[in-house]
């Protein structure tokens, strides 16, 4: 395993551009999207749809293929994992049935954890929403007199904009994973959930870290810049008054909370200051502790090709007797997704992302083209159970191709779900008529022999008769970036008339 | 607006309004689990992947020998040891009341309770919150942990964690896997060792 996996540092960038010089871009041509616009819900511009946003991305032609590619090379990093586990898909089975009986169970569960984590000293709070979990983070602080906040990874506080709203009230929030440093130094939100930096050139981090932390002008090595942004963190963990942090996993049986980190700063936000915030989705819920024990070997493989991340930290109660460990249990939406048969099971999502790297439209579109905290396969099932019409596009950005579906380690259906999604949209009469006008024509060819045989007729001699520009238009969707194929002399029913039908 | 215990309320009411059935997910079966011929060998395999060095030693003496030829231990001005009886530091955290103070160290010789052969896991109980500090803040780490007693993966790593009565059984307590330096491939997937936490990992598996 080890030889087709080399420890030293890997340069995905000299692997995915042929061309060997990095494509560098000025900070205007960027694509910049602040924190709280393009899937924030106070947003007042309008909201463009996956195809509009993704032709930005695309635009870059070597950009694409380098972020295709930097994916594709973290997808072989986890088949190679998940092929050194002699039982990798039975890890899965069970992964997948531990994670149904706690959606099922649920409320039992919760409740089970609450009792549990309040024996060992945490204070248990519930948000309905995102607005009710900023207001109980921002009135815990309030209440100590915080004003400087460090947070390690925490999808959850993105998708609840969280950082707007307390730097709003004048607390100032640390990002404190590097490559979320990094996009909060440039003003942008993670454009992966596991990789939140992913579509950045090493060029652009050293322009970013040039005019922020003052490193010098044109260095774009990562060891140089990681360890001055090293350097610029370590003084704000230990500035910090209190610390946020993501969880991986809430033990029911125990009131523990488990955080998955490589970077080791989920620990020190966690350990230096004397609060610590947790913030979960309720799907966060495992019934026991030894279920820990399937998700610690799938978790990392899966989300990076590590056997495990570098540090899993188990938390039971706050730090010493002085200090305040709170658990926030957030729905935001979850609730309503559990209510759908069709839909119930990607709440088992453990967030690794390996349906985003293995994604062939991700790979080329890239995650802001999502318009969501969470993009990706996963991201397109769960994000229109929020909100159906804003995120009307994302089941549509997808192949069907399942593989997805394939690597999850949870065995969510997801290439299915996408399935459901489209038909969903066309119960709920969402569909536009671009899309209804067709299918309710090709219904009609299809149930009509004969209408079928007329048309295939006309459109093969007009095919060979009227001039190109008469199919090859912009307002043929088809032919914008594909070649039409060459009309065939006849059809299939003629050409098996022909030379089957009298053989018999 | 809703009051906390409201939204309890609701959101246990939400869930329960529709009663879903599943049945209990089956205990892990044991014999269809990788089992490894020579566990250490897998473990040093592991762990060196990762980034980490494993050093087979038979006598504690070896720990400070070893470590003495590391240039970033000969140089360190601060180095505390929980292992007394195996190697002693300079940096009393006994002493010490507040974890910021721990920015200043250099090297940290910790105890762990067991290893796991299948992901180069070591399993570390720190007993207060400055140990626990210790851990994550030091600039370099290394750790003792017999081999005699390695757990194969990670079903094994769990069942003696409940076996000993740790994570939560008897009060507030932390631990933590630590498999490797901490590190990062956030710039465009180039992989840095020394992220936030250590720089560098030495592991001494102890007979």
């Amino acid at each position: 395993m080890s030889t087709t996996l080399p420890l030293p540092v890997v340069n995905i960038a000299s692997g995915g551009d042929p061309s060997g010089s990095p494509q560098r871009r000025s900070e205007s041509q960027l694509p910049i999207h602040y924190a709280d616009s393009p899937s924030g819900d106070h947003s007042t511009e309008p909201h463009r749809d996956h195809p509009a946003m993704a032709k930005d991305f695309v635009a870059d032609v070597q950009r694409t293929h380098w972020h295709d590619g930097a994916l594709w090379f973290i997808r072989n990093k986890r088949d190679a994992q998940a092929s050194a586990i002699p039982e990798w898909e039975y890890l899965r089975q069970c992964a997948s049935e531990i994670k149904t009986e706690a959606i099922a169970n649920m409320p039992d569960l919760l409740v089970q954890f609450e009792a549990k984590a309040k024996a060992l000293g945490a204070v248990v709070h519930w948000a309905i929403d995102a607005e009710e979990h900023n207001r109980i983070v921002y009135e815990i602080l309030q209440r100590r007199g915080v004003i400087r906040m460090i947070k390690s990874k925490s999808m959850l506080t993105e998708e609840c904009h969280l950082n707007s709203y307390l730097e709003e009230r004048g607390i100032e929030v640390i990002d404190t994973d590097l490559g979320e440093r990094i996009v909060q130094l440039r003003r942008e939100t993670p454009s992966h959930i596991v990789l939140p930096a992913i579509h950045i050139k090493k060029e652009e981090v050293g322009e970013t870290f040039h005019q922020h932390l003052g490193t010098d002008a044109g260095a774009s090595d990562p060891q140089y810049l990681t360890e001055a942004a090293r350097g610029h963190l370590r003084g704000k963990f230990l500035h910090g008054e209190a610390g946020l942090t993501g969880i991986n996993f809430a033990i029911a049986e125990t009131g523990g909370i488990v955080v998955c980190t490589n970077e080791g700063n989920a620990d020190l936000g966690a350990v230096l200051p004397p609060i610590h915030i947790a913030s979960m989705g309720m799907e966060k819920i495992i019934p026991r502790l030894e279920d820990l024990s399937v998700f610690t070997r799938l978790l990392a493989r899966s989300a990076t090709g590590q056997p495990i991340t570098t540090y899993t930290s188990h938390f039971h109660g706050p730090r010493d007797p002085d200090s305040e460990l709170h658990i926030i249990i957030v729905d935001n939406g979850r609730t309503e997704l559990r209510q759908s048969e069709t839909f119930r099971s990607a709440l088992g999502c453990i967030r690794c992302g390996a349906c985003m790297n293995t994604c062939p439209v991700f790979r080329r579109s890239g995650g802001h083209s999502y318009g969501a905290t969470v993009p990706g396969p996963i991201g397109s099932v769960l994000n229109p159970a929020t909100d159906d019409k804003k995120h009307q596009s994302l089941p549509y950005a997808c192949s069907l191709c399942g593989s997805c579906t394939d690597v999850c380690p949870v065995k969510i259906p997801l290439h299915h779900q996408l399935l459901a999604w489209r038909q969903e949209f066309g119960k709920r009469g969402l569909l536009s008529i671009d899309k209804t006008m067709p299918m309710k024509a090709a219904s009609l060819l299809f149930r009509n022999p004969r209408i079928y045989n007329l048309a295939g007729r006309i459109g093969r001699a007009a095919m060979r008769t009227l001039p190109r520009f008469v199919f090859v238009n912009r307002f043929n969707m088809w032919s914008r970036d594909r070649e039409l194929p060459a009309p065939p002399a006849e059809s299939f029913a003629q050409w098996y008339a022909k030379n089957r039908e009298n053989k018999k | 607006m809703k009051t906390a215990s409201n939204s309890r309320q609701t959101i246990l009411d939400r869930l329960r309004s529709i009663p879903i059935d599943a049945p209990k997910a089956d205990p892990i079966d044991r014999d269809r689990l990788v089992r490894y011929a020579d566990p250490i060998a897998k473990f040093t395999e592991i762990l060196t992947f990762v980034g980490g060095a494993v050093h087979l030693i038979d006598r504690p003496e070896e720990v400070s020998e070893i470590l003495e030829g590391f240039e970033a231990y000969t140089n360190a001005r601060f180095v505390a040891s929980l292992v007394p009886d195996v190697i002693t530091g300079n940096f009393h955290c006994e002493q010490v009341d507040d974890p910021h103070y721990l920015a200043a160290l250099d090297w940290a010789i910790i105890p762990g309770e067991f290893a796991v052969a299948e992901n180069g896991a070591i399993w570390v109980r720190p007993e207060n919150m400055i140990q626990r500090t210790m851990i994550f803040l030091t600039q370099h780490l290394a750790i003792v942990v017999s081999r005699s007693d390695m757990a194969m993966h990670m079903h094994e790593a769990y069942r003696r964690i409940r076996e000993s009565k740790h994570c939560g059984a008897s009060g507030p307590d932390f631990g933590v896997f630590v498999s490797g330096p901490s590190k990062t491939a956030d710039i465009e997937q180039s992989l840095v060792i020394g992220a936030h936490g250590c720089r560098s990992l030495q592991v001494f598996l102890m007979p």
